[in-house]
């Protein structure tokens, strides 16, 4: 029975992550300014971050929160365009 | 299913009525077979005979396809329900043995949204003319090719993808260093 329920969480979770990443994605390609579209990368990220969780590679979603989410964004020339 | 006690068990309030239309029509079945048998009761004195049997018999086939017509066949209607439903919780009975729990996310799911985010990845670098849009672009398409990687190596129980999505990761944090400050 508990293993149904974390089932269904596990259902829950993946639609709703990938709901949140496809949407997330498409609005990464459609803002006019870029640093939107960056936030919004960031959000795609972090989702998939939470499926590779989801797919027990604990390893590799923390690597994708520190480089992807965290370096990259926070060396983003961007900043620089925004200030 | 038919006669599943559990679903009706989920709504009390069926099965309240249930419990009480069963109690009046017991009680409106033993009335009714109780005077049956007082007012057989007085031609049952003498043992029955062979040709007594028969034509009891012949009488009663009789009956059934002509006055009983249709008593005889809601009662044929509920013997093939109670067979249904009789066999009907064993084969449920034996799929919950087999599947009781939920099956986990099947890897089709994932591999159609890596799908997914490439496709909007690579429309994204092509329709965009802004550098910036681009590399964030390139770098989705390499997320949802880690993605893919991910999952083969989950549901296939090999290292190897976990292996080449960290080697996809530094290449893509190399290209971004490189690429990014240079737009």
């Amino acid at each position: 029975m508990a293993e149904t329920i974390g089932t269904v969480f596990e259902w829950l979770i993946f639609f709703g992550v990938a709901f949140v990443s496809i949407l997330a994605s498409l609005l990464v390609i459609t803002r006019k300014n870029p640093i939107h579209s960056a936030v919004f990368l960031v959000l795609t990220f972090l989702c998939v971050a939470v499926l590779y969780l989801l797919l027990y590679s604990q390893f590799i979603a923390v690597i994708q929160v520190i480089v992807y989410a965290g370096a990259i964004v926070h060396a983003d020339p961007l900043r620089d365009h925004a200030a | 299913m038919l006669l599943d006690l559990e679903e009706e068990l989920r709504s009390g309030l069926k099965l309240l009525y249930s419990k009480v239309l069963a109690v009046v029509l017991a009680v409106l079945f033993l009335l009714g077979s109780s005077m049956r048998c007082g007012s057989t009761a007085d031609r049952k004195d003498r043992p029955l005979s062979a040709r007594d049997v028969e034509q009891q018999c012949e009488d009663d086939r009789e009956v059934l396809f002509t006055r009983y017509l249709f008593p005889f066949e809601i009662v044929s209607v509920l013997l093939v329900a109670a067979i249904v439903g009789a066999v009907g919780p064993e084969q449920e009975e034996k799929i919950r043995s087999g599947a009781m729990t939920l099956p986990g996310v099947p890897p089709v799911f994932y591999l159609i949204l890596s799908a997914i985010l490439f496709t909007i990845g690579v429309i994204g670098a092509l329709t965009r003319r802004n550098a910036i849009i681009v590399f964030i672009c390139i770098e989705m398409m390499l997320n949802a090719v880690n993605l893919t990687l991910i999952t083969f190596s989950r549901f296939l129980q090999s290292i190897d993808g976990v292996i080449f999505a960290f080697f996809v990761m530094a290449v893509a944090a190399a290209e971004a260093a490189v690429g990014w400050p240079s737009s």
